[in-house]
C-alpha cells in the first residue's frame, strides 16, 4: 500500500529577514495523512517558524513544500485554498481572538472561507455545541478565563473544517480541568480524520499521545519516528535537552534489573506499566 | 470605565433589539440638545433612569454614582456663568465682598441650571445606551447606518485590544511595585516611561501577531463576521414613537413661541 502523504517538505529555507540568516536551514519531512506527530525541540529551534509556512504566513525562501500533493503556491487562490486546509491554533489566544464576541469570532475563518451566513451560523452553533463553548457564548472574549480563550481559539480553526490542524504547544498555561477539555478536543479531531500536528515541551505526553515524533533542532528535522525509539536515542535527547519520558526511563531500569522482560513493549504510560509490574 | 463594560452585559435590556434602543438614545439625546427645556430634561432623566434601573436592571446606587461622575463637572463648568464679580449688583442675587459683589443675574442663573439639566439629561441618553447595549451590538448598529467600514473594524479592534493592553499594563505595574519601582518620585516617574515604552513595544508585537493569526484565517482585508439578530419589539418601538412625538411637539412649541422658562 501506497503511503498517503498529506505534507512534504523538501529542503526547506526561511529568513525573517532576507539576509542571509535563516531560521529554517534545509528542513525536509513528511507526513502521512490521519497521524498524530508531535513537534519538539528548543524555543528558537524553528518549529513555529515551520508551522506558519505551512499555511502561507512565512513564505519560503528555497526548498519545496507540497500540502495534500499540491505544490504551495502563493496566489490569491491557492492562499485561501490553503487556508483552509491548514489551520493553526495559536500559543496565546489574546493574539488570535480580535473579536469581543464569542459567536463573530468563531464565525470569522467560516466567512472568509466563502461559506454563505446561514451555512456559516449553522458551522458556528455547531462548533459552540461540540465545543462545549455553551455556557460562556454570550460572555464578551476579554471576560473569559485561560482556558475558555483556548477552546475559543480551536473552535475558530474547527469550523473551517480543515485537514491539518497545528496546535502550538496548546497546553502551556492551562489548568488541569483545561487541559484535559483540550486533549478531549484534540482527540476528536483526531476520530474525523485529522492529521494532527502538536509543538509541545512536555515529552511524557509526547510520548504518551503522539503517533510520530519530530524532533527540530536549528532549521531541521533532527529525528523523526516512532516515539519510542525517538525517545530511546540518547544522544539525540541530551543535544537537545529533552529528558526521557519518566515511563520509559522507569521501564528501562526494571528491565536492567532483570525485574521485566526485555521483549515486552515498552508502556505508554504509568497505567500500563503498573499492569506490567503487577504481573511479575 | 471598565465596570461600564461590565454591566451592559448584565443588563437585562440587552438581548433587547440594538438599533430601537440607538435610536431612542439618540433620538431623545437631539431634543433635549435642540429645546434646551428643563421640564422635559427632568422628564428624559426620570424615564432614562427608569429604563435603566427597573427594567435593566442595574442597582439604583450604581447608577447613582455614574450620574454624579458628570453631574460634578457640571457644576464646576456652569458656576462661571451663575457666578460674576462685579462692582454693581444684579438682580438675582448679590454679596458684598469689600468694594464687590459676588452676584448674578436672573437670566445668568437659568442659563446654567438648563446648560446642567440638559447636559445631564443628554449623558443620561448615552448611559441608558452604553449600560444596556454591547459594542458588539452598537458595530453592528453603525453597520446598519453605513458607517465606513474601515472605521468599524478600527473600533472593534481597538474595543477587544483595549482590555489586553491595560491587562499588560497592570501585570508591568505590578512586577515594577514589587522591585521596588515606585519608591519615591523619581523612580515612580522612570518606571512610568518605562512601562509606556514596554506598551508600546508589546503592542507592536502584538499587532504582528494578530495579523498573522487572522491571516492564518484566510483574513484578506476586510473582517467579516456574522451579525446577531434581535428581533423587533413592536411595543416598545410604539410607546417610543408616542414619547418622540410628544418631545417633538414640545420642542417645535417651544421654538415656535420663543419660550425661554420652560
Amino acid at each position: 500500500m501506497t503511503k498517503d502523504i498529506i505534507l512534504k517538505a523538501e529542503d526547506l529555507y526561511y529568513s525573517y529577514d532576507d539576509n542571509n540568516t535563516y531560521s529554517l536551514k534545509g528542513l525536509s519531512l513528511e507526513i502521512e495523512r490521519g497521524k498524530k506527530v508531535a513537534f519538539m525541540g528548543a524555543n528558537g529551534a524553528g518549529k513555529s517558524t515551520f508551522f506558519l509556512t505551512l499555511n502561507g504566513i512565512n513564505r519560503i525562501s528555497k526548498g519545496k513544500l507540497s500540502i495534500d500533493g499540491k505544490e504551495l503556491g502563493y496566489s490569491k487562490k491557492e492562499l485561501i485554498d490553503i487556508r483552509s486546509k491548514v489551520g493553526i491554533v495559536f500559543q496565546d489566544p489574546d493574539n488570535q481572538l480580535f473579536s469581543a464576541s464569542v459567536r463573530q469570532e468563531i464565525s470569522f475563518g467560516a466567512l472568509n472561507m466563502g461559506m454563505t451566513e446561514e451555512e456559516a451560523a449553522e458551522a458556528v452553533d455547531e462548533m459552540i455545541e461540540t465545543l462545549e463553548i455553551t455556557p460562556f457564548k454570550d460572555r464578551p472574549t476579554h471576560a473569559l478565563s485561560g482556558g475558555q480563550k483556548k477552546q475559543v481559539s480551536i473552535a475558530d480553526v474547527m469550523v473551517m473544517n480543515p485537514e491539518i490542524v497545528i496546535l502550538d504547544e496548546p497546553a502551556a498555561a492551562l489548568d488541569p480541568k483545561h487541559t484535559v477539555i483540550v486533549n478531549k478536543i484534540i482527540n476528536m479531531m483526531v476520530d474525523k480524520g485529522i492529521t494532527v500536528l502538536i509543538s509541545t515541551h512536555d515529552v511524557n505526553f509526547a510520548y504518551e499521545w503522539a503517533d510520530e515524533v519530530v524532533v527540530i533542532h536549528d532549521g531541521r528535522t533532527l529525528r523523526h519516528g516512532k516515539p519510542d525509539e525517538v525517545f530511546s536515542d540518547k544522544e539525540m535527547l541530551e543535544m537537545t535537552n529533552l529528558a526521557q519520558p519518566a515511563v520509559l526511563e522507569m521501564f528501562n531500569s526494571l528491565v536492567k534489573k532483570g525485574l521485566l522482560a526485555k521483549d515486552l513493549t515498552p508502556p505508554k504510560n504509568l497505567k500500563i506499566l503498573e499492569e506490567y509490574i503487577s504481573l511479575i | 470605565m471598565l465596570t461600564i463594560d461590565k454591566l451592559c452585559y448584565l443588563s437585562k435590556l440587552r438581548y433587547e433589539n440594538p438599533t430601537e434602543k440607538f435610536l431612542y438614545a439618540i433620538l431623545t439625546l437631539l431634543f433635549c440638545i435642540i429645546s434646551r427645556s428643563v421640564a422635559m430634561g427632568i422628564i428624559v432623566m426620570a424615564v432614562n433612569r427608569y429604563l435603566t434601573v427597573h427594567k435593566g436592571g442595574i442597582s439604583s446606587k450604581r447608577y447613582f454614582h455614574l450620574m454624579m461622575i458628570p453631574f460634578t463637572f457640571l457644576v464646576l463648568s456652569t458656576l462661571a456663568i451663575v457666578v460674576n464679580i462685579s462692582k454693581t449688583p444684579l438682580d438675582a442675587y448679590a454679596i458684598p465682598v469689600g468694594d464687590y459683589f459676588v452676584t448674578g443675574s436672573y437670566a445668568g442663573v437659568w442659563k446654567g441650571v438648563q446648560l446642567c439639566v440638559t447636559a445631564l439629561a443628554s449623558v443620561s441618553c448615552l448611559y441608558f445606551l452604553s449600560l444596556n447595549t454591547t459594542m458588539t451590538d452598537i458595530f453592528s448598529v453603525m453597520r446598519k447606518f453605513k458607517v465606513p467600514n474601515l472605521f468599524i473594524e478600527l473600533m472593534l479592534l481597538i474595543y477587544r485590544y483595549i482590555f489586553i493592553l491595560l491587562d499588560v499594563a497592570m501585570r508591568i505595574g505590578i512586577s515594577q511595585d514589587s522591585r521596588l519601582g515606585n519608591k519615591n518620585y523619581r523612580t515612580a516617574i522612570k518606571s512610568f516611561s518605562g512601562l509606556l515604552s514596554a506598551l508600546f513595544v508589546r503592542a507592536m508585537h502584538r499587532s504582528r501577531y494578530l495579523f498573522d493569526s487572522m491571516e492564518a484565517r484566510g483574513y484578506d482585508g476586510e473582517i467579516k463576521v456574522l451579525e446577531e439578530h434581535y428581533p423587533v419589539n413592536k411595543k416598545a418601538a410604539g410607546v417610543m414613537c408616542l414619547f418622540h412625538l410628544v418631545l417633538l411637539a414640545v420642542t417645535v412649541y417651544i421654538k415656535v413661541q420663543g419660550v425661554v422658562f420652560i
